[in-house]
């Protein structure tokens, strides 16, 4: 363990990743934890925690693969901690007694898996996802009441699972509705789905350990269940990881041109992206909205912002051109849904690097890695 | 400062630059905005279009959906006023203030959006405003966008050119558009994202809630109805954040229609048209680009002469500063509620003469 480098974060922003990893990083950063890395692929997973949040699991898998899966197995066996929520938490699941080829390090039972499930009552698109001969189906979405470590927080729930039982130490329970729950079935079929069933566990594999996450505690809105994640992040071994930083220190009118130039594109693509009609894309088995896209482009218009006003700032060149073309696609997307995730794939880069940009301005020079 | 988003867009059409300027708190103490704040920076920068919006334009204060344009006319000042969604949309872009300044060498539209101003080259030229409105929207990806635009009456420089605000014409009674016209300027395209800050929110709500209870106990009918055209009035529409639905929209065709802006159909019927007619007349006029206040013949009001400059007149000069709809005077604003709204927004202590005053100057 190596004391003087701060946890870090390798968070998974590649093909099946949705925007919530966003979430985890505004309240990390907001919490002080900027040693966030992103990556698209899990060949080599250089870092204390390896986070897949929300998205499609299935995406996820047909992209990293069987080598993939195994990498982040080796990662935990040495050491790593694993930390899934929504998606995340199903990859790493065994459910099923015949499973996907997923993660699969955890055995356990889901309430939320039928083969004939509850009727649906509102948003079809978001209630059922096919597995093998059955259904996974999301009773709720938005804030549920969770018990956990004795007293009660609430968090949002976008699709997790509820866990009937597991091999693992389990660390909250979903233990009531709010008023702002939205039922996907009928309450009483939601109750028993949900309610006393777990919503977060942990267990040990090796040296490594993992956490799941059925609820988003990272969303910036819930304040009580993001210190709850930050206390949790705190507890995890550090074990020595450098931070590199990202592009090349730039300031002056060269700073002004670049930023300038970011500005404009993220700007104009931010506008379209409000602007696109109410399509819906089904990319892997997830339905996808503009809003999504908007909130990529929001996020990197929130980024620029900050940049635009420090002295000295770190830059990658091809980062206006990249903007440009997204903005171009944005003005040009129609039902294609093809299209829409190429545009995806390609803002959800933009939006990592300029995380990374915006991090690696804030931070000052680490110090060297200790032998 | 606040009541206003932060910049001054300086467009130099000659050199094809933009130079961003931070407002002053002293230039709008002094000159407070909207007409008063475009006069100030025509004298600054002689021979140039200012687009300014009022001190209360785009905030909760009731009818504050006011811009202003602002150039010299045959050696007169003129002022001339553009509504709808244009004014906030302008000052939510960043700029509170334009200045066109110069000619641009080839036809071009001005794009404001979130505190970036592209002058962008355009074949638009030739075109009606409304194909221009629909060219910019599906062009830049977003049918909220907001234009003031240019038809052929601009393009020719014609006495009686019009400026129009996406589709319908504005209450342009200079003939202003020619002077865009003169500058090779087609169209302004504005959407933003900005927000404005205010000094004092509570104080601030509490006279613009004041305004608009008054305002409402007054406002009886349900928009403005035309005599003759109820059949036809499809529905009454309001702009920014105005408690009067003044804006009726009459079906001219099948799928066709126009906003009625009173005095331009009351300007046809003076020229002898029956009531329709002069709603079909008056959709032509705003596709070209030309105001009826001069003729009955769309096509010969593009090449009209010049005109005698419109003075503003009663309390418009009050209302154009403050970014405020002066259609709303029928019904009596509380003018100092008004005040103290300005005050409690901005942080400055302006009296009610002192806004006089100033005001006077116009």
């Amino acid at each position: 363990m190596t004391a003087e480098l701060p946890l870090k974060i390798a968070l998974y922003t590649g093909k099946g990743a949705s925007h919530s990893w966003i979430w985890f990083v505004d309240t990390l950063s907001s919490h002080g934890i900027n040693t966030i890395e992103f990556i698209t692929d899990t060949g080599d997973i250089a870092a204390d925690v390896l986070v897949v949040s929300g998205g499609d699991p299935f995406a996820l898998f047909s992209h990293i693969g069987k080598h993939g899966v195994s990498r982040i197995r080796s990662f935990i066996e040495k050491g790593g901690t694993y930390i899934g929520i929504c998606a995340g938490t199903y990859f790493a699941l065994r459910f099923h007694e015949n499973p996907y080829p997923w993660l699969n390090l955890v055995d356990g039972e889901i309430s939320n898996f039928a083969i004939e499930p509850p009727p649906n009552i509102r948003m079809p698109h978001k209630y059922l996802v096919k597995y093998r001969d059955g259904f996974v189906f999301h009773p709720v979405r938005e804030a549920v009441t969770l018990e956990y470590n004795g007293y009660t927080i609430q968090a949002p729930l976008y699709g997790g699972p509820g866990i009937l039982s597991a091999n693992a130490e389990p660390l909250a329970s979903y233990s009531q509705f709010t008023p702002k729950t939205m039922f996907l079935c009928g309450k009483e079929e939601a109750r028993q789905a949900l309610l006393g069933k777990r919503a977060l566990i942990t267990k040990k594999v090796s040296r490594g350990c993992l956490y799941l996450f059925g609820p988003h505690f990272e969303h910036p809105h819930f304040p009580d269940a993001n210190r709850e994640l930050i206390a949790l992040l705190s507890k995890i071994p550090h074990r020595g990881y450098h931070v590199e930083p990202t592009g090349s220190q730039i300031k002056g009118n060269e700073k002004r041109t670049w930023i300038k130039e970011v500005k404009r594109w993220v700007s104009n693509g931010r506008l379209a992206a409000f602007g696109l009609q109410n399509y819906q894309w089904k990319i892997g088995e997830k339905m996808y909205d503009p809003e999504r896209l908007a909130y990529f482009f929001q996020a990197c218009f929130k980024l620029v912002s900050f940049l635009e006003l420090q002295q000295s700032i770190r830059a990658i060149p091809d980062i206006p051109e990249r903007a440009r073309t997204l903005t171009l696609q944005v003005r040009n997307l129609g039902p294609d849904a093809a299209q829409a995730e190429i545009l995806l794939e390609g803002i959800k880069t933009l939006t990592s690097d300029l995380y990374s940009l915006y991090f690696s301005t804030l931070q000052p020079p680490q110090l060297p890695r200790t032998p | 400062m606040e009541l206003y988003t932060d910049l001054i867009a300086v467009v130099d059409l000659d050199a094809g630059e933009v130079e961003e300027v931070d407002i002053e708190e002293d230039f709008i103490e002094k000159n407070i905005g909207g007409a008063c704040a475009n006069n100030a920076l025509l004298s600054q920068y002689p021979d140039s279009v200012i687009l300014g919006t009022g001190v209360l334009t785009g905030t909760l204060f009731p009818g504050s959906a006011l811009g202003v344009v602002t150039a010299k006319k045959n050696g007169t000042v003129c002022h001339s006023a553009f509504n709808w969604f244009s004014g906030p949309e302008l000052k939510l872009s960043g700029f509170s203030f334009v200045v066109l300044k110069g000619k641009a060498e080839n036809p071009v539209y001005l794009w404001l959006h979130d505190e970036i101003a592209d002058i962008e080259s355009t074949d638009l030229w030739g075109k009606n405003t409304w194909e221009t409105t629909a060219y910019l929207r599906e062009e830049l990806g977003e049918n909220r966008i907001q234009t003031l635009v240019i038809g052929e009456g601009g393009e020719k420089k014609s006495g009686a050119a019009l400026l129009v605000n996406n589709y319908w014409g504005t209450d342009d009674r200079n003939g202003l558009a020619a002077v865009l016209g003169e500058k090779n300027v087609k169209a302004v395209a504005m959407r933003g994202m900005g927000e404005v800050e205010i000094s004092e929110p509570e104080e601030f709500i509490s006279a613009a809630e004041e305004v608009l209870t008054g305002l409402k106990s007054k406002i009886q009918k349900k928009g403005a109805p035309v005599e003759g055209l109820e059949a036809i009035t499809q529905r009454f529409d309001a702009c920014f954040n105005c408690p009067y639905a003044c804006r009726n929209f009459v079906e001219t065709g099948e799928n066709e229609g126009v906003v009625i802006f009173e005095r331009h159909l009351k300007d046809l019927m003076a020229h002898g048209l029956d009531v329709k007619k002069a709603a079909e007349t008056l959709q032509t006029c705003y596709q070209l680009g030309v105001n009826p206040k001069y003729g009955k013949d769309p096509n010969a009001l593009t090449t009209m002469g010049s005109q005698p400059a419109q003075p503003l007149e009663d309390k418009e000069g009050w209302y154009y500063t403050l970014g405020v709809c002066p259609i709303l005077d029928q019904f009596g604003i509380d003018e100092e509620a008004a005040v103290r709204a300005i005050t409690a927004g901005t942080g400055l202590e302006i009296s009610a003469d002192t806004l006089d005053d100033i005001v006077s100057r116009l």
